[in-house]
């Protein structure tokens, strides 16, 4: 029994109504989302904090706030987006009509995280309803609480004829994708993302894959440490270090180090008290599979600051590492929680070498006063996003497109860049009936004098073309 | 082939394909192979297709001449930074966008413009400062030896090489890690390439093929219809991804549409298409039979004449044709050209979006709101109104496929872009702190608010919009500095 079936066979037939493709439509989808966060914005806050003990800060900051203004952005530039697009012509095409017409692709789905379960799961969505398309979500069964919201409260704000959500684990997951879709947009793990784009193979659905890696984060000698220590550590220990984005390792000479740890330790008390686990600032692992893993990884190196943990509420302190050597566990995986090692090199060409030894990250930081350090990092490496002097800003701009590259991932979203990625962009062409002479050339039969005139032709473009 | 690719990827890691002028040198470098050598291709393409000069000339290395010269034109400006819209946030940092090679490239070429298709993509590759390698179709083995042969005489040997093989060769080579791959072929080798792919994470566009509907209204000028139509469907033998593969038309228009394809193609390649030095062949004799084997049953309005020597088939119409026969099943990819008649523009609507969607859709109409719902209606990789192919031409358009004919797209900047990463790119300084405390714990109600004005807050008038941001970023900076300290 296929418990997917008829939910699929559903929102396809909605598709194919064309009930999706009026700008009308699609902003009041969007409306509807927008008063889904307004109506049960406490709602939401208190299953952030049920799942992620996240503070009233974070949530509103990093996952309602930001769900909003997707919202707002949309709603806004809905019309101008949905726009044919007109391209310059060439000779042979000046007098017809040439544009890039934008399309939804049909049913797309949406398969969601745990660790901004709100954020990650409405802001692709916001893309997928703007764009026309149906649309699939499956949130993250790890994060129960916002699961739950979103099942039973979501749909009442969305025409469900055109939007569903579905729930499971990953046998549930894998179900689903033997299915066919029209997209597929998933953000999660590189080892997930492989069996994602497997299945999306089958049926050759195109996929945008929001995975990880390790960011690194260069620390110059030529900088003040306790300014580095402010941006680093709230970057790092956000929402106790599980975001794709947050600064993974650092990378310093073993001078700076000396200079960093002393100004680590006063930010963290600063803001999060003598007593970490007290803070209502600092939030926790999401599950004990993750707590233990994590709680393994404080065995490396050596623990500099922080290193207490609490099974019970799934608390780890804030806590930086040294003397790590590459080979081990913290260094082998994405961390994804508030632990934060400290590699040394000795300057930048040896950061260089060890960053572009490994995968490439989803982001990448420098820190220095010397911007002329800064902009070499960026220009010999590679990661999908870059900051320099802070962390990850880069993604709150939303003329700014968000993903990863390599194995940190495929595609890209945010603002009008999740309009697109979730639009088949169709070249259109419309000739006159008329100005059949013009065409003559292209007929055979071909002779020397023909290919002459082409030549000729070809030389009076204005774009790369033939006049064929 | 793991040593092979091995080479090449060191050679990107070197860095060389990287500098403007590099790549610049490159193209150029191109550029003369295919003037210098162009006897040479176009023996090659005329072989493996029995192709006349002309066609090969003005089919494949005026395009890839063109796709050159843009290059050349417009690589400097495009390999700069884009500078992007800031916020209230990043008022005073450098936001942009920065175009950064992939790496190494693996272009899977087709046989059926195989020049064209495996150049084509190089142009960009090069262009975006990959390294790239090139795996031409084995059944336009001329054209696939020729590019071994020339190619390293021209370019950098161990950044832009060719591989030749067959399937147990490109199987193998798929196993390798590459950072992007364009393939041009069909659909079934379309699913393989994008499962090697995601062993590795690397991201496709795939050029896939289908049946391109053709649909002709009964308000137009048939004559010029049938001109443009017979001209895309029987050039290169039918065996065009692009080709308008079947006509969809009122049952009263089929004996004109037959009629007057006939009188063209006569005017076109005379009175014995055969000795027509305009008119190919088919590729090898699996294609020939299988096209063979599509007429079976079929009323042959006309043509139909075959030579298996020579792999000739003649120019052919087939009329009345059942939707559920077999030449109605699979994308045609010879001169055979079905006509299935429907009773309207819905039923033809209709047709088209049950099976799957198109690489290319074609509707021929004086009437600009019937041209307009058949857009609006359906869906397809590209379209081309009141003519055939020409959307191909124009390299303003990302040329690719939409579902079963293909992902992602390319053509003058789109190759370039399909080729290179976009990295955002946000540069803050060190300096003023104090502005930052706003976000650090502990954190209280008002920082929350103050947080999402920062985050949230637009202002309508852009200059006005500016000052007032400049001045409450100042005195935000002050005050926070005042409370928070």
């Amino acid at each position: 029994m296929d418990p997917f079936e008829d939910t699929l066979r559903r929102l396809r037939e909605t598709f194919q109504a064309g009930h999706t493709r009026s700008a009308e439509f699609r902003a009041a989808q969007l409306r509807g989302l927008g008063r889904f966060l307004q109506d049960n914005k406490q709602l939401l806050h208190d299953a952030l904090a049920q799942d992620l003990h996240k503070s009233a800060f974070e949530s509103e900051l990093s996952e309602v706030a930001i769900s909003q203004g997707e919202v707002n952005l949309a709603l806004r530039n809905l019309r101008a987006w949905m726009k044919d697009e007109h391209v310059p012509k060439s000779l042979a095409t000046q007098l017809d009509s040439a544009f890039i017409r934008k399309e939804p692709f049909g049913l797309v789905l949406i398969i969601a995280p745990w660790n901004y379960p709100l954020n990650l799961t409405l802001v692709p969505l916001v893309g997928a309803l703007a764009a026309g398309n149906c649309v699939v979500l499956k949130p993250s069964e790890i994060s129960k609480s916002i699961e739950k919201i979103l099942a039973e409260e979501l749909p009442r704000y969305l025409d469900q004829s055109c939007f569903a959500v579905v729930l499971g684990g990953p046998q549930e997951t894998g179900q689903l994708l033997e299915h066919r879709f029209d997209y597929i947009f998933f953000t999660g793990s590189p080892r997930v993302g492989k069996i994602v784009m497997t299945a999306a193979a089958k049926h050759l659905t195109p996929v945008t894959l929001e995975l990880g890696g390790k960011n690194p984060c260069y620390v110059d000698d030529n900088c003040d440490p306790q300014i580095v220590a402010n941006r680093v550590a709230w970057f790092r220990y956000f929402n106790a270090g599980q975001t794709c984005v947050a600064p993974d390792y650092l990378l310093c000479s073993p001078e700076m180090q000396e200079r960093l740890l002393p100004a680590l330790q006063s930010t963290i008390t600063r803001f999060y008290g003598d007593d970490p686990q007290s803070s209502p600032n600092l939030g926790r692992i999401i599950n004990q599979k993750h707590f233990q893993r994590l709680r393994a990884l404080l065995g490396c190196g050596r623990v500099a600051i922080g290193g207490q943990s609490d099974e019970h509420d799934r608390y780890i302190a804030p806590t930086v590492l040294v003397d790590v050597q590459e080979a081990e566990p913290v260094m082998q995986e994405e961390i994804f929680g508030p632990i934060l090692p400290i590699m040394n090199v000795r300057g930048v060409d040896e950061a260089i070498e060890f960053i572009n030894r490994r995968e490439k990250p989803l982001a990448l930081y420098a820190f220095s006063n010397s911007s002329q350090v800064v902009k070499r990092i960026l220009a010999q490496t590679s990661s999908g996003g870059f900051c320099g002097n802070d962390g990850f800003m880069h993604i709150t701009l939303a003329s700014l497109p968000f993903g990863g590259v390599g194995a940190s991932g495929i595609g890209r979203y945010h603002g009008k860049f999740s309009f697109d990625t979730f639009s088949h962009h169709r070249a259109c062409l419309l000739r006159s009936p008329g100005m059949e002479k013009l065409n003559a050339i292209r007929y055979p039969p071909h002779s020397p004098r023909h290919l002459r005139k082409l030549v000729v032709a070809m030389e009076a473009r204005d774009c790369s073309c033939t006049l064929l | 082939m793991e040593r092979e690719v091995q080479r090449v990827r060191q050679a990107f890691l070197s860095g060389r394909s990287r500098p403007l002028r590099f790549r610049l040198q490159q193209l150029e470098a191109l550029r003369r192979m295919v003037q210098e050598r162009e006897k040479d291709i176009l023996a090659a393409i005329c072989s493996d297709l029995c192709k006349s000069e002309f066609n090969a000339y003005s089919q494949e290395v005026i395009s890839v001449l063109g796709e050159i010269d843009f290059m050349l034109e417009n690589l400097p400006e495009w390999v700069t930074a884009k500078p992007v819209k800031k916020n209230l946030l990043t008022m005073l940092d450098e936001a942009y966008l920065q175009p950064q090679p992939l790496g190494v490239v693996l272009i899977i070429g087709a046989w059926n413009y195989p020049f064209l298709l495996a150049i084509q993509p190089l142009i960009g590759a090069i262009a975006a400062g990959n390294a790239v390698i090139i795996k031409p179709s084995e059944l336009s083995e001329n054209t696939a030896t020729i590019l071994a042969k020339l190619l390293p005489q021209y370019l950098d040997q161990d950044l832009y090489i060719v591989i030749n093989g067959g399937v147990e060769e490109t199987t193998e080579l798929l196993k390798q890690r590459f950072d992007h791959i364009l393939y041009t072929g069909n659909t079934t080798v379309g699913k393989i390439v994008m499962e090697a792919a995601a062993k590795h994470l690397t991201p496709v566009t795939l050029e896939l093929g289908g049946k391109s509907p053709c649909y002709i209204d009964k308000d137009c000028d048939l004559d010029i219809v049938c001109r443009r139509i017979t001209w895309g469907k029987y050039m290169n033998c039918g065996q065009t991804c692009i080709a308008p593969d079947y006509i969809l038309c009122e049952a009263s228009l089929q004996n004109q549409i037959v009629q007057k394809i006939k009188e063209t193609v006569k005017e076109f390649y005379g009175e014995n298409v055969k000795e027509s030095p305009d008119y190919e062949r088919i590729i090898n004799h699996r294609h020939f039979k299988r096209i063979l084997s599509l007429l079976e049953g079929q009323k042959i309005a006309f043509g139909g004449e075959t030579d298996e020597a020579t792999r000739y088939i003649a120019p052919t119409v087939l009329t009345d044709v059942d939707p559920k026969t077999k030449v109605m099943q699979e994308e045609i990819f010879g001169p055979v050209l079905p006509i299935v008649p429907v009773k309207n523009v819905d039923e033809a609507i209709n047709f088209i979006n049950e099976r799957e969607k198109p690489l290319a859709l074609y509707v021929f109409s004086h009437n600009n709101k019937l041209i307009k719902r058949m857009i609006d209606e359906t869906s397809s990789g590209g379209v081309t109104g009141n003519d055939v192919i020409m959307h191909f031409m124009l390299n303003s358009f990302p040329f690719g496929g939409v579902g079963s004919s293909g992902m992602g797209a390319y053509h003058g900047k789109h190759t370039f872009d399909t080729f290179s990463h976009q990295r955002p790119c946000l540069l803050k300084s060190l300096k003023r702190e104090g502005a930052n405390k706003l976000r650090y714990p502990p954190n209280s109600q008002s920082k929350v608010d103050w947080g999402k004005f920062f985050l949230l807050k637009r202002f309508n008038k852009e200059k006005l919009g500016l000052l007032l941001l400049t001045f409450l970023g100042i005195v935000a900076a002050v005050l926070v500095k005042a409370e928070y300290y």
